[in-house]
C-alpha cells in the first residue's frame, strides 16, 4: 500500500509546476496563478495569535493578494462581493461555532462578531446582528486607519507580506522528488543563505483583534478562514 | 347675413381660444410655486451598503424637505441629512425600507415615497486555510481541478485526504533515503498520524499559553502549548513543516541530507513587525 501511495504521489507530483506557491500563494487556478496573479479570494496566509500588546486578545489576520508588487499597490483594492470569514471551533467538530466577518462597502471594512452563524458551511450570509467593529480601508503610502469598538479593532488595507521562504529552492528540490530517486541534477538541500522569495512584496491583508473571552468558554479551540464570494 | 354670422362666430371662437391662452397663462404662475414632490427612484442594494435618496427632482421654489425612513419592521429609522434633497443612511436590515418625502413651501405641501429594497446577499466559499502551506506542501495530488477542490473543502470533510498526503510524507522521506514505514516525527507520530491530522485544515490554539507555531523549546515539546499553538506572524512555519516531515524523532542525530534540508535558511520576514496593531509592517 505505501508502495502504490508513493507512485501515486510521485506522478501527481510531477503535475504541481508552477501552482506550487507557498504557504498558500495561487494555490489554485481558480483563485489564483502565477500567470494570472493573486485574486481578492486567494487566501496567501492566516494567522491566529495572541495579541503581542495585550495577552487578553486574540488576532485573526487574513491576507489576499500575494506577491502584489509595489507599483501595482496603489491600485489594489478589496471587493465588496468577497467577504472573508474567520471560522472558530470551540468543540472539537470542525464546525464553525463562531464566526468573525469582514466585509467591504463604500470605503469601509465592517467586521462582525464573533457571532453563532445563522448558518454553517460553504454559505453564509451577513450577520450583522453581531457586534460590529468599522474603519476606513487604509490606502497606500497614506495614514494608517484602524477602526475601534465594542473592544474590538479591525483594519484592511495594504501590507508588507509578513511570509518568508526560500520558494523557488523549495520547487527545485520538490522537483527532484517528483522525478523519484535523485540523480545529483536536482538539489537535495537548501542554499544557505537561502533566498526570501516573497522579500519586496505586499498582500492586502484584513486584521481583527478580540477579547479571548468573546472566543467561547473553553481554553481551546480551533480556527480557520474563508474567502467566500456573493452569489 | 350669413357673412356677418360666420365672422361674429369667428371672432367669438377666436376670443375664446385667446381667453383660454390667457388663462392657462395665468393659471402657471400659481401651479410653478406649488411643491410636488419626487423622492426618486426605487432601489436595490446590500445589507450594510449607503443607500442616498434623491428628492432633487422635487419642483416648487423655496422648498424645504421633510424626510422619513420605514424600515422593514414598520419602524421609524434614522437618516442622515433628513432636511437636505438627498439624505443617506446604511441599509442594516434586510427587506423593504419606504422613505417618504414632504416637500412644503408658502403654496403648501406635496408628499412622495420611494421602496429600497435590501437583500442579505449569499456568499458561497471560494478559498479556505487553516495550517500554513498544507495545499502547496501537501497537496501534490493533482491537476488543477484537486487543487480547486482543496480549497472548497470543509474542515470537517478534510479527511478524504489524509492517504494522499501521507503519500507525499513517504515520498519525500524515500527521497533522502528514509524508511517512510518506520518514520515518526518530533512530535512521535508516524505518517499515518501526521497525514490524519494535516488533513483536516484548522489552526489549533490555547487561550491559556502564549501562541507559536512552534517549537520554543525543542527539548520540551508540548503540543497545543509550546508547539502548533496559533500561528505568529514571525513562526519560522517552513521550517517546523520541513522538521516534522524529515527529521525524524532525534533533532540530535540527523545525516547530511537532513541537515540540508530541514532549514530553507531564511528566519526572519524582510521587514519588522510592528508591536502594536495591526502588527504587520507597512507595505514596501
Amino acid at each position: 500500500m505505501k508502495r502504490i501511495m508513493l507512485t501515486l504521489a510521485v506522478v501527481c507530483a510531477i503535475a504541481i509546476g508552477v501552482y506550487l506557491i507557498a504557504a498558500d500563494h495561487l494555490d489554485a487556478p481558480a483563485v489564483g496563478s502565477l500567470a494570472e496573479g493573486s485574486s481578492l479570494a486567494d487566501i496567501t496566509d492566516y494567522y491566529a495569535f495572541e495579541s503581542p500588546d495585550n495577552a487578553d486578545n486574540y488576532v485573526f489576520v487574513c491576507n489576499v493578494s500575494g506577491l502584489t508588487a509595489p507599483s501595482a499597490t496603489a491600485a489594489a483594492s478589496f471587493d465588496e462581493e468577497v467577504m472573508y470569514e474567520f471560522n472558530i471551533d470551540t468543540d472539537a467538530d470542525n464546525v464553525e461555532d463562531l464566526v468573525i466577518q469582514a466585509l467591504f462597502r463604500d470605503g469601509k471594512v465592517i467586521a462582525f462578531g464573533p457571532i453563532a452563524p445563522s448558518e454553517t458551511g460553504r454559505t453564509s450570509r451577513i450577520e450583522n446582528e453581531a457586534n460590529r467593529v468599522e474603519s476606513e480601508i487604509s490606502t497606500y503610502n497614506e495614514e494608517i486607519q484602524i477602526g475601534e469598538a465594542n473592544g474590538m479593532k479591525v483594519f484592511a488595507g495594504p501590507r508588507d507580506d509578513p511570509f518568508f521562504m526560500d520558494f523557488f529552492r523549495f520547487v527545485a528540490i520538490v522537483n527532484g522528488v517528483a522525478k523519484g530517486t535523485p540523480d545529483g541534477e536536482d538539489p537535495t538541500a537548501f542554499n544557505n543563505p537561502g533566498q526570501d522569495t516573497f522579500a519586496g512584496t505586499n498582500v492586502l491583508s484584513v486584521v481583527v483583534e478580540v477579547p479571548k473571552d468573546m472566543l467561547g468558554d473553553t481554553n481551546t479551540f480551533t480556527s480557520w478562514v474563508e474567502s467566500k464570494r456573493k452569489m | 347675413m350669413k357673412n356677418l354670422n360666420k365672422i361674429v362666430a369667428c371672432l367669438w371662437i377666436m376670443s375664446v381660444l385667446m381667453t383660454m391662452a390667457c388663462k392657462d397663462d395665468d393659471d402657471d404662475v400659481a401651479p410653478r410655486n406649488e411643491p410636488k414632490a419626487s423622492a426618486g427612484d426605487s432601489q436595490s442594494v446590500d445589507l450594510e451598503k449607503r443607500v442616498i435618496l434623491d428628492g432633487s427632482a422635487s419642483m416648487g421654489s423655496s422648498l424645504t424637505y421633510a424626510w422619513e425612513l420605514t424600515d422593514p419592521n414598520g419602524s421609524n429609522a434614522t437618516l442622515t441629512g433628513l432636511d437636505t434633497d438627498m439624505p443617506s443612511f446604511i441599509a442594516k436590515m434586510a427587506g423593504t425600507y419606504t422613505a417618504t418625502l414632504t416637500v412644503s413651501n408658502s403654496e403648501g405641501s406635496n408628499t412622495a415615497s420611494v421602496n429600497i429594497v435590501v437583500t442579505n446577499p449569499e456568499y458561497v466559499l471560494a478559498d479556505q486555510m487553516g495550517r500554513p502551506a498544507i495545499n502547496t506542501v501537501f497537496n501534490f495530488f493533482g491537476d488543477a481541478e484537486a487543487k480547486n477542490n482543496y480549497n472548497q473543502t470543509l474542515p470537517s470533510e478534510g479527511a478524504g485526504n489524509a492517504m494522499a498526503f501521507e503519500g507525499i510524507l513517504d515520498a519525500l522521506q524515500e527521497y533522502i533515503g528514509l524508511d517512510s514505514e518506520s518514520y515518526t516525527n518530533v512530535l512521535g507520530l508516524d505518517n499515518t498520524t501526521t497525514a490524519t491530522v494535516l488533513a483536516t485544515d484548522v489552526l489549533g490554539s490555547n487561550k491559556t499559553a502564549a501562541s507559536t507555531y512552534g517549537p520554543s523549546d525543542l527539548n520540551n515539546i508540548k503540543v497545543g502549548e509550546n508547539v502548533l499553538n496559533g500561528r505568529g506572524l514571525s513562526d519560522d512555519v517552513v521550517d517546523v513543516t520541513l522538521i516534522l516531515a524529515l527529521a525524524g524523532n532525534d533533532l540530535n542525530n540527523l545525516n547530511d541530507t537532513q541537515k540540508g534540508l530541514i532549514s530553507d535558511n531564511v528566519q526572519a520576514n524582510d521587514k519588522a513587525f510592528l508591536t502594536q496593531f495591526p502588527y504587520l509592517a507597512s507595505p514596501h
